[in-house]
């Protein structure tokens, strides 16, 4: 187990220098001079001079893996710059916006379980039935949803018309729900189906008849026998689809205006921070990665297998 | 003979593909003594197994049980409710299965797979469960039963395994057990093994045997009576020493044949098991292999009936040793 | 036992599709397609858009981007028959030409992405050692930003514009064919005919252009129609966040975002860009799971 962790970290060494390496040369992308750049946010033009003492001052003159280096020492040491727009620095910026992201995030996960796991249980056991050819239909429709476009028409539907729930803004759990369920509904959808592939599968087994065979209650049999094994592969998934929600957290939180880390990039992006477009990047990142070294860690742990150094 | 503690009557269960209808258990009727082993043999695809699930009703889709009567204890199984049969299963008749690896669940241990079997009937709180099991796994002379619970199945060998599954359908002292090619997996030597355990808990238990087996080998150990399976019917049953004395099926002759023995030619069953698909009803199934067939048995269909005390032969022209005497 | 097994699935069946791949193709993959009903409608779908989209200057009743002060947010009307939006402009012309604007711009990110993907996937399988090291490296870091973040990241460093958004897509999306195809090239590469055909002397480009290409092509032919769908909802989604598609271009993700605004009063202006996007996505979900199953019937998982 101990192993099995510090080899994982020793992989991800590489794989971040290369993520710091890409997000640095990010800013090269960019239009224009760094150094104007900077000057210019101050909204007034400024002098040849001006920017090429600034050049010199931040190095842009230095070869590009002396820059990189520097940076890189920089933000190893937390300083990831500081934004044009605000004039703080990013990494501060990034993590006191980074709770409600992360809020938002963890209740769309919680609503996809919600929906998941039932929908999926239930249409392995009444496969062909109605109740799974609406789950199909419903997962059908849900990868084709653009999820922009979901969060309208909830909005639409729930603050407008109903005017059941607020549109806008972060606060109680009534604020929740619509972001939520916009950035949850579709991979709910997708995951009531692994999960019943998943339960399907199990079924077939020979221990499910076993356990029918030794007189098992049939909740024992479902709940125990089958729905452990068929979570294992949702398990894995769910630290990629971790990522998506992260991913897609941007356009919902510019829809419903919560003040997360995507609207203040989208935001950033508008202003040309880049500073903060690079802290961004590198940030989520950063999350990505350790949300998926907790998920492999918590699939060592609930697959024996795995665990106890079989397999591979 | 005793009064039967299981009795099955026409057990019929098909399978409805889209290809059509297979009949894998086909009007299969036997009984079982207490205390005593019927051993029921053939090759695979022949039934065996169907027949064994079809008695707890543990036949899933598209098969389905058509017809028959599974009675035990005055009770017909086959029309018991479900949480009736529930209480069944696992108590009075439980199952051992050929694959022990596929048989237990991978991702829980072996005491709690033992375990949740007392508490589901019993009642009996976990811990108390928990002990159960383990004394019996001591009493099976299994080492460290402690160890042995905590562990999950990939980390037993096979014969381990199958000793905790064994365990497992004992550990209610049921009336019948009925174990479906137990040993198969194993290797010879822990075959031998498990069989002696398992003769001797059927004495001490006082537990009826229904052993499914396509080794002769094992049916010369374990059995009392013995039935042999032939596309989904029995075509010969009786008890194991007149069957293997004096077979008077052709396919019952040709299976003693094909087993090898020292200084005796070993003769191959010619053609392939009959496709269940779509089999004729109007004829005898083992026709095409038979090196005896005759007229008669392109016409009709033979039935079960008796040529000796205790023996059945579905045969037209069933083999007599004595006709040659 | 397992009397009634399901059929396997996993990631795994990718690479297992390769080796068999040839056995499938022709006409009985496409005999399988046309029993698939659903597959059908995806089929029907997509060629009713994409014959709209090529016929667009003759089915739109009005210029997309002709400003129309007078008829701002109109009802629907002979003119307009489905209204304007807030600047008097028709919306059903700008749905129309809306739909050349989204598959024309998926196609070209999907090039894009498939003429990145595809070499990189093949030389990382075949080369193997260092060649392989490198790209695989390369893939990990990329994997290693969730979703779009830095699809989204590099378009916004870029600045607006549909042509950076394709370019931003492109950098990140061609990751999973690298990927698939290089397992694919593996599998294949291991096989009896190419071993013979390396034994006979076929050089190694004649190995991967006669050999390899073929065997990889019903998959990814599965993965870039799935991958249509997927590309049109990032292009929207970034074209809604304001970085794609420029005003006044007809395109549907900006046309939601141009709609947002008057959400109480015309919620039409976002309901129809909305429903085009979902039916064009959903028309390519159904076609790809249904080449899913008639190029390969052993993969059966579908949603």
């Amino acid at each position: 187990m101990l192993g099995y962790l510090l080899k994982r970290l020793l992989y991800l060494v590489p794989v971040m220098l290369g993520v710091s390496l890409i997000t640095f040369l990010l800013i090269n992308l960019a239009p224009g001079d760094p150094a104007g750049l900077i000057l210019r946010s101050g909204g007034v033009e400024p002098t040849r001079e001006a920017v090429e003492a600034l050049r010199e001052e931040l190095g842009l003159n230095d070869p590009l893996y002396l820059q990189y280096g520097r940076w890189l020492w920089r933000v190893l040491h937390g300083d990831w710059g500081r934004s044009f727009r605000t004039g703080r620095p990013v990494v501060e910026e990034l993590l006191s916006r980074f709770p409600a992201t992360l809020e938002l995030a963890l209740a769309a996960t919680l609503f996809m379980l919600c929906l998941a796991l039932p929908l999926g249980i239930l249409s392995a056991l009444y496969r062909h039935a109605w109740l799974d050819h609406l789950s199909r239909l419903g997962a059908l429709l849900g990868a084709s949803l653009p999820g922009f476009w979901l969060g309208l028409v909830l909005i639409y539907l729930f603050a407008v018309k109903l005017r059941v729930l607020p549109v806008m803004g972060r606060g109680g759990l009534e604020h929740l729900v619509l972001p939520a369920v916009t950035l949850g509904f579709g991979l709910a959808a997708v995951y009531a189906r692994i999960l019943r592939a998943g339960m399907l599968d199990a079924l077939g087994q020979d221990y499910i008849k076993v356990a029918r065979a030794k007189g098992l209650p049939e909740k024992w049999v479902i709940g125990r026998h089958a729905l452990k094994n068929a979570l294992l592969p949702v398990v894995t998934l769910l630290g990629l689809s971790f990522g998506h929600l992260l991913g897609g957290v941007v356009i919902v939180e510019t829809i419903f205006a919560w003040p997360g880390v995507g609207k203040f990039a989208v935001d950033s992006i508008f202003n040309r921070d880049y500073p903060v477009i690079q802290g961004y990047a590198l940030f989520m990142s950063v999350v990505f990665v350790l949300v998926n070294l907790v998920v492999d860690l918590s699939y060592v742990l609930l697959d024996p297998r795995i665990r106890l150094g079989k397999g591979s | 003979m005793a009064t039967p503690v299981l009795r099955v009557k026409n057990l019929s269960t098909y399978f409805h593909t889209s290809q059509g209808v297979v009949r894998a258990v086909e009007q299969v009727s036997f009984s079982l003594a207490p205390g005593k082993t019927l051993c029921l043999v053939g090759e695979s695809g022949c039934g065996k197994s169907v027949t064994a699930l079809s008695l707890l009703r543990l036949v899933e889709p598209p098969g389905k049980i058509v017809s028959g009567e599974v009675w035990l204890n005055g009770r017909d199984l086959l029309k018991l409710a479900s949480s009736e049969l529930r209480r069944v299963r696992g108590k009075e008749v439980a199952l051992v299965f050929q694959d022990s690896l596929t048989s237990l669940n991978p991702v829980l241990t072996v005491g709690l797979q033992l375990a949740e079997t007392v508490v589901a009937h019993e009642g009996l709180p976990w811990k108390e469960a928990r002990r159960r099991a383990a004394e019996l796994l001591y009493r099976l002379g299994l080492p460290e039963p402690e160890r042995l619970m905590r562990s999950y199945p990939f980390q037993l060998s096979g014969g381990m395994r199958q000793r905790v599954s064994l365990a497992m359908a004992l550990l209610l002292r049921p009336r019948v057990l009925v174990a479906d090619e137990p040993t198969t997996a194993l290797d010879v030597t822990v075959q031998a093994q498990i069989l002696a355990e398992l003769k001797r808990l059927q004495r001490e238990l006082g537990m009826a045997l229904l052993l499914i087996t396509h080794d002769l080998g094992v049916v010369a150990a374990m059995a009392d009576e013995v039935a042999v399976m032939y596309a989904g019917s029995i075509v010969e049953c009786g008890p194991v020493t007149e069957v293997f004395e004096r077979p008077a099926h052709p396919y019952t002759r040709a299976l003693l044949r094909s087993v090898p023995r020292p200084g005796e030619e070993l003769v191959p069953i010619e053609g392939q098991p009959p496709s269940l698909l779509g089999l004729p009803d109007d004829r005898c199934p083992f026709l095409p292999r038979c090196p005896e067939a005759r007229e008669e048995c392109r016409k009709r269909r033979p039935e079960l009936l008796k040529v000796a005390p205790g023996q059945l032969v579905a045969c037209h022209y069933p083999y007599m040793a004595r006709d040659e005497g | 036992m397992g009397l009634v097994r399901e059929a396997e699935r996993g990631a795994g069946c990718w690479e297992r599709a390769a080796g068999e791949g040839a056995a499938v193709r022709g006409d009985s993959a496409w005999a399988r397609l046309k029993r698939d009903r659903l597959a059908l409608a995806g089929l029907v779908m997509l060629s009713i858009v994409v014959a709209v989209a090529v016929l667009a200057p003759y089915l739109a009743p009005n210029d997309p981007v002709k400003v129309d002060l007078q008829h701002r947010l109109a009802p629907p009307s002979a003119q307009y028959p489905l209204g304007t939006d807030h600047l008097g402009r028709c919306i059903l012309s700008r749905l129309i030409y809306g739909a050349r604007v989204s598959l024309g711009t998926a196609a070209l990110a999907l090039t894009a992405v498939l003429l990145l993907g595809l070499p990189l996937g093949i030389l990382a399988g075949y080369c193997g050692g260092w060649v392989d090291n490198l790209i695989m490296r390369l893939v990990d870091i990329l994997l290693a930003f969730p979703g779009l973040v830095l699809a989204l990241v590099i378009a916004g460093t870029l600045g607006p514009g549909l042509l950076n958004v394709m370019l931003a897509l492109a950098l990140v999306w061609w990751v999973g064919y690298a990927r698939v195809i290089r397992g694919m090239v593996l599998a294949v590469k291991e096989k009896e005919f190419v071993l013979a055909a390396r034994a006979c002397g076929t050089s190694r480009w004649g190995i991967i252009i006669r050999h390899i290409l073929p065997n990889v092509l019903s998959p990814v032919i599965v993965l870039a129609t799935l991958d249509m769908g997927k590309l049109i909802l990032a292009i929207s989604g970034l074209s809604f966040l304001g970085l794609g598609a420029q005003p006044p271009t007809p395109e549907w993700g900006a046309m939601l975002n141009d709609g947002r605004p008057y959400l109480q009063v015309a919620p039409q202006l976002t309901l129809y860009p909305g429903l085009c996007i979902m039916t064009v996505v959903l028309a390519f979900n159904l076609l790809g799971d249904g080449l899913r199953d008639a190029l390969d019937p052993r993969l059966t998982t579908r949603l």
